[in-house]
């Protein structure tokens, strides 16, 4: 009984330097998260596609085919080759034979994404070992290398 | 089981508490590991600091940007010196920065930062810094935090009062530290004719509201004296400027002795409202003059130089109530007006006291004539009339003050080495604390503007001794955090400085932060020879010039593979970052190169001159780790010599051509 | 059951203590290493660099009484920075010379304010050197005071007419004169 006194008194005691301590952690004032501020930036990159965001239809868009060949010189040639050789990425040649268009567009503007959570994706860093870049394509000009892809691809 | 006895539930309940004493200590227990006053400066990792610091390098000739209050380094931004680190003043694209009337000039001495403000308060856009040297202010713009602007300063020699804003950033000013023979004048005299043929300016320089671009509006030509520091009038005073100048004796040499004669020199008082209107009266004479102003584009990744050639100068002596003196005692320094904008302080270096002047009271005194004769043509104003008071016995040696917006002033006392806070209504000294060792400036979040944030106040140091581990007869410089929120200012953090600290600006980061920019558009480039896409690498050649457009991107140049260059070509590789993510720079240094690297962020493309000087195999690099490859992102280039016939090829990833087997 | 729960609780508790209390131990040294206020630049230890002023007053003998004064009056701080000084140093002799108890009355802390600006009258902001003073030469001292400089033709320098400088000792950070009397700053100037 002497020692559960004993331990009353220390869980008073206890009590009181946890009140003390407390204090010291008071809740910052300042409603601005600085650092939310750095992320909130408008970029083209981040958001997950969902199935029904995309819609392929035939024949193809011929404007859209050039302005995805566009994009492909600027931002993809210099990693993928139109053929089936693999340069520091995979060939395009019938890639949207093998591919769903959802994954060929989350690859694109979701990279990190896909590469922390698809196994395909994985395993093609493994084999090409450059993580391949967030070159902020916005979904419809991603849209537009699928349908240029499509077009590489012979479809008509 | 009997565990749910009253008895043993207390254990329970100790442990429980004690669980809970430790999860409070716990997450507090980091910062409190640094202790008492020395964890307010803890910013845990992986945080950002709640205020951006801005301080100038001094002889560096660049500007500082730390955050606070962990007093840690995040980026030297170049601004009047080369950069080899970052290719500035290498580059094509970045040397005509540094050009000016006197050619390209690498190194400048860099004071005074100043934030842009918008009706007085900081707005986070831009950071004006002076050029002390040859006279120059430069323009930062935070969206990049690089220069984008340099414009030079005519008629002038040593910047120093400088680069210091009104409170809509209508103007930046400048200032002369050194009065001289003006620009059209014949500098061919003797120095001794000092008081016959010497004579100061202060410029003030319009600053475009949307764009931030610069241009001199007008010059004020005054009598001879040195310039030393300066801020604008603000709410009741907006419309005013305050220069403080010493040596009114006029001497010009052994200022030590002979600039300390007089018991008091002046406080200059502009009337640049006034100034305005006699330039649009047309009361200016306009003056034959040779200044560059430099321009960086963001679109072209590239600078220009122009060579400006005129200058409007209304001169103080003939246009009446546009400029008055207020005496000030001994040598002042610092010059600050408090954010009401009623109260101007001067510090005289030598002064055993603080005058404050009343803007009222100056007021009154202009319009009641209280002169005490004048100073070459300008009404000096009787003392006692524009004197709010004066702070005794401040400390010695005082030089600069900031404020915190509750009526407190901060003043640098160099010789006493130490921050006196008293204030600025009662003059009352409430508080001292040694600095280590002699500071120089100080600076308050927002301290010399309408709004101060307070909070803190950082010391600026000129000596520290034996505050750090020793290197050798050149130490570090310091700057030294101190918590103001209470009635006792108590210092949390030392921190090292680059260059050598004078004035400093701090924001909260808030404002800065959220438009910083990630990366540069490709599809927006402009640059006469960016190369979107590996399609657009090329080579193309002009005589003996050599433009060869190379791209980056992890983890490899194209091309990579260079022939056919040839001894006394004048080789220019313009190699663009493809890459559209933030935080990915590619380098590029080639063996032998005199200059530098370059260092290319994404998007940009920057230029790099290289002049083979002798046949041989060259080979060229990525110098920022970009990937898990990077030390594969490698290229050659083979220098034939002169008259070889060796032809122009290139490529990367290509095979190997029949050809190439059968060369020796 | 009962008491293994006890003696659990207990070593919980106990760990828990001797954790935060760590963190105490911690707290306390990096708090005496970051906030320390052990004087200025005076502290300094070096013995290689040229003395500066206050190390040529405390390595004089004769200066013993001023030591004690800037001591008193908290200036060895002071006159241990950048400067440059011009410091007019009187010998304890000149101090002798000073009504009887004089001194012993400014070294009181109630007259601290009056002793730091007797102090301050012998101290220019700057380098004097004898030949740039001329006859009749008013210099402001730290206690915004004028001395009068006159020079006899034989070139000898006297301060306020009084005064006369005994030796002159170059400082890292300015000039000390030593001098034979004390100077009294006016009441007015």
């Amino acid at each position: 009984m002497k020692l559960a006194n004993l331990c009353t008194a220390l869980a008073f005691a206890f009590s009181l330097v946890f009140i003390s301590c407390k204090e010291g952690v008071k809740k910052d004032e300042k409603p601005i998260d600085v650092q939310e501020l750095t992320k909130d930036q408008p970029e083209t990159h981040g958001t997950e596609l969902k199935e029904s965001d995309i819609t392929l239809s035939t024949p193809l868009d011929q404007t859209m085919v050039s302005t995805g060949k566009g994009i492909y010189e600027l931002k993809c040639q210099s990693c993928h080759k139109l053929t089936e050789e693999k340069l520091v990425g995979p060939g395009w040649k019938d890639v949207t034979k093998t591919r769903k268009p959802l994954w060929i567009m989350n690859m694109i503007t979701n990279v990190d994404m896909m590469l922390a959570s698809d196994p395909e994706a994985q395993k093609l860093l493994e084999q090409c070992l450059v993580r391949m870049p967030n070159q902020n394509i916005t979904t419809e000009d991603a849209r537009n290398v699928v349908e240029f892809m499509r077009n590489n691809d012979g479809e008509k | 089981m009997k565990i749910f006895q009253p008895k043993n539930l207390q254990y329970l309940l100790i442990a429980v508490f004690a669980f809970f004493f430790l999860e409070s200590c716990k997450p507090k227990g980091a910062q409190s590991a640094a202790g008492g006053d020395a964890s307010k400066a803890y910013v845990a990792p992986g945080k950002y600091d709640e205020f951006y610091n801005f301080v100038s390098g001094g002889f560096s000739g660049q500007m500082s940007v730390y955050g606070l209050p962990s007093g840690r380094l995040l980026r030297v931004i170049p601004v009047f010196s080369t950069d080899p680190e970052k290719g500035w003043g290498f580059s094509e694209e970045t040397k005509p920065m540094l050009n000016t009337s006197h050619g390209f000039v690498p190194w400048d001495d860099a004071h005074h930062p100043e934030m842009s403000q918008t009706n007085g308060e900081v707005d986070g856009r831009w950071v004006f810094i002076n050029g002390n040297n040859t006279p120059r202010i430069a323009r930062i713009d935070l969206k990049t935090f690089r220069t984008a602007e340099i414009l030079e300063i005519p008629n002038s020699a040593g910047n120093h009062s400088s680069a210091f804003v009104t409170q809509n950033t209508e103007y930046v000013v400048a200032g002369t530290r050194f009065s001289i023979p003006l620009d059209n004048m014949n500098g061919d005299v003797p120095i001794d004719s000092y008081k016959q043929n010497f004579k100061g300016t202060v410029s003030f320089i319009k600053v475009d509201s949307t764009d931030g671009n610069m241009k001199i509006a007008f010059q004020i030509r005054t009598p001879g004296v040195n310039f030393d520091l300066s801020h604008a009038g603000k709410g009741n005073s907006h419309g005013w400027f305050f220069f403080s100048c010493y040596n009114s004796e006029q001497a010009n040499t052994l200022l030590e002795v002979n600039a300390s004669q007089r018991d008091k020199d002046f406080i200059m008082a502009v009337n640049w409202k006034k100034a305005e209107e006699y330039l649009k009266a047309g009361k200016g004479t306009k003056q034959s003059v040779r200044y560059a102003h430099n321009k960086y584009s963001d679109i072209n990744h590239s600078a220009t130089s122009t060579i400006e050639t005129e200058v409007t100068v209304l001169d103080a002596k003939e246009l009446a109530e546009m400029v008055y003196l207020i005496p000030c005692p001994k040598s002042p320094h610092g010059c600050d007006v408090d954010p009401t904008g009623e109260y101007i302080v001067g510090s005289g270096k030598l002064a055993a006291l603080m005058p404050v002047y009343s803007f009222t009271k100056l007021q009154k005194a202009i319009a009641d004539k209280a002169f005490d004769g004048d100073y070459e043509g300008i009404p000096v104003i009787k003392y006692e009339a524009a004197l709010h008071g004066e702070v005794q016995k401040p400390g010695l040696g005082p030089l600069h003050t900031e404020f915190d917006g509750n009526g407190n002033a901060y003043t640098s006392m160099f010789v006493s080495s130490e921050i006196v806070k008293w204030n600025v209504k009662s003059l009352q000294v409430l508080d001292r604390v040694p600095t280590y060792y002699s500071i120089g400036h100080l600076c308050v979040p927002g301290g010399d503007s309408r709004k101060p944030f307070g909070k803190y106040v950082i010391a600026y140091n000129k000596i520290t001794k034996d505050r750090y581990l020793p290197t050798g007869p050149e130490l570090t410089q310091s700057a030294q955090l101190y918590d103001i929120s209470g009635d006792k200012m108590k210092l949390i953090l030392d921190f090292p400085t680059i260059g050598e600290p004078h004035y400093a600006q701090a924001a909260p980061a808030e404002l800065i932060n959220k438009n910083s920019v990630k990366f540069f558009k490709i599809e927006e480039s402009q640059h006469p020879y960016v190369a979107k896409g590996e399609g657009q690498a090329n080579i193309i050649r002009e005589g003996n010039k050599v433009h060869i457009k190379m791209t980056s991107i992890r983890s490899h140049f194209n091309p990579d593979n260079i022939e056919g260059i040839k001894v006394g070509d004048e080789v220019y590789f313009h190699v663009t970052n493809l890459e559209q993510d933030w935080d990915v720079p590619h380098g590029f240094s080639i063996k032998g190169a005199n200059n530098a690297e370059l260092l290319i962020m994404p998007g940009e493309t920057q230029t790099l001159k290289w002049l083979p000087e002798k046949a041989g195999m060259f080979p060229f690099y990525c110098t920022d780790f970009c990937s898990a490859l990077h030390q594969e992102m490698q290229g050659y280039i083979r220098v034939s010599p002169s008259g070889s016939s060796v032809p122009l090829s290139f490529g990367t990833g290509r095979k190997p051509t029949p050809s190439a087997a059968k060369e020796p | 059951m009962k008491n293994l729960i006890k003696i659990f609780s207990a070593i919980i508790i106990f760990s828990f203590f001797i954790a935060c209390n760590n963190e105490n131990k911690e707290s306390s040294t990096a708090d005496n290493t970051n906030t320390t206020t052990a004087g200025g630049q005076e502290a300094v230890q070096d013995d290689e660099s040229e003395k500066d002023i206050v190390k040529i007053a405390v390595g004089s003998k004769d200066h013993t009484t001023l030591v004690a004064a800037l001591q008193q009056a908290d200036y060895v701080t002071a006159l241990s920075n950048a400067g440059p000084f011009t410091v007019f140093a009187p010998t304890n002799a000149a101090f002798d010379k000073l009504p009887a108890g004089t001194v012993e009355g400014l070294m009181k802390a109630d007259k601290k304010l009056d002793l730091q600006n007797i102090l301050e009258y012998h101290v220019s902001i700057g380098v004097f050197k004898e030949d740039m003073m001329q006859d009749g030469q008013m210099i402001d001292q730290a206690n915004n005071k004028k001395i009068t400089i006159s020079k006899g033709a034989d070139g000898k320098i006297k301060v306020n007419g009084t005064a006369n400088i005994v030796a002159a000792i170059k400082a890292s950070n300015g000039l000390v004169y030593v001098i034979d009397e004390v100077l009294l700053p006016p009441a007015k100037n």
